[in-house]
């Protein structure tokens, strides 16, 4: 009877820790794609910055050499 | 003594909430937005994810790098139909520029352009960059990128070439569905 009672505590013990670390996992993998997408709009705007500052830099240089002709 | 002690420790949480931009301005657009990303995460949520990043992928072993030093990351992105009755203005932008006119927080770059606007400032912790804060609008989009722990800018640099993965990503047709 005893034997079969801590049978059944441990079973529910790792029961528990089975559905914890399950729960842990899907949070993590939860988190792990919102820092995906959260890195990758901050990437891809920091392109953009560097692009405009690019562009930028061209109408400068465009604008320098086209003083220089005159 | 005590005095003392509860003064260090408001300058410590002082300190640690400076990097952090209160964004709740911005909600009143997030109802209107065609489309919205937003993203709260705090250091323990970047710390669980961190642990999920699979090293041998090329695009999560970049963002395991940058987020190294990360100790918290808040998004706003929100898109707007330029027809619609929605119109950002670059004044909308003011409540989230005058957090940072603290003498830490130092612009990296500012840009303005007809009605584009975007800046890139630092926070700074005893001269060590710590804090990122991020503003691009232009008709039609808004997006406010609060990092908080960014240490280095060699940290971002990874962040652009994710920006390329994501690009390169979009670029790629769209597989061949075996039915049609």
């Amino acid at each position: 009877m005893w034997l079969a009672a801590a049978a059944l505590v441990l079973l529910m013990i790792g029961g528990i820790g089975v559905v914890q670390e399950q729960r842990r996992q899907a949070e993590g993998e939860r988190a792990k794609k919102e820092l995906m997408v959260g890195l990758r709009i901050t990437g891809s705007k920091l392109r953009d910055v560097q692009e405009r500052l690019l562009a930028i830099q061209q109408r400068v240089l465009q604008r320098s050499e086209n003083k220089e002709t005159q | 003594m005590r005095k003392l002690m509860l003064a260090v420790w408001m300058m410590v949480a002082g300190t640690c909430l400076a990097q952090q931009i209160d964004l709740k301005s911005l909600d009143q657009f997030a109802a209107k937005a065609k489309s919205k990303t937003e993203i709260n995460m705090d250091e323990s949520m970047v710390k669980s994810a961190a642990q999920f990043l699979n090293q041998d992928k090329k695009d999560e072993a970049a963002v395991k790098n940058s987020v190294q030093s990360l100790k918290g990351f808040f998004l706003r992105s929100y898109e707007f139909d330029t027809n619609g009755p929605t119109k950002f203005r670059l004044e909308d932008l003011k409540p989230i520029l005058d957090q940072i006119k603290g003498p830490n927080w130092t612009s990296f770059l500012r840009s303005q352009e007809d009605d584009e606007q975007t800046e890139i400032w630092f926070h700074r912790t005893n001269g060590q960059i710590d804090g990122l804060l991020l503003v691009s609008a232009e008709p039609g989009e808004i997006t406010i990128i609060n990092a908080v722990g960014v240490t280095k800018l060699e940290d971002l640099s990874s962040l652009g070439e994710l920006g390329k993965f994501a690009e390169q990503a979009q670029k790629k047709p769209a597989p061949k569905n075996d039915d049609n």
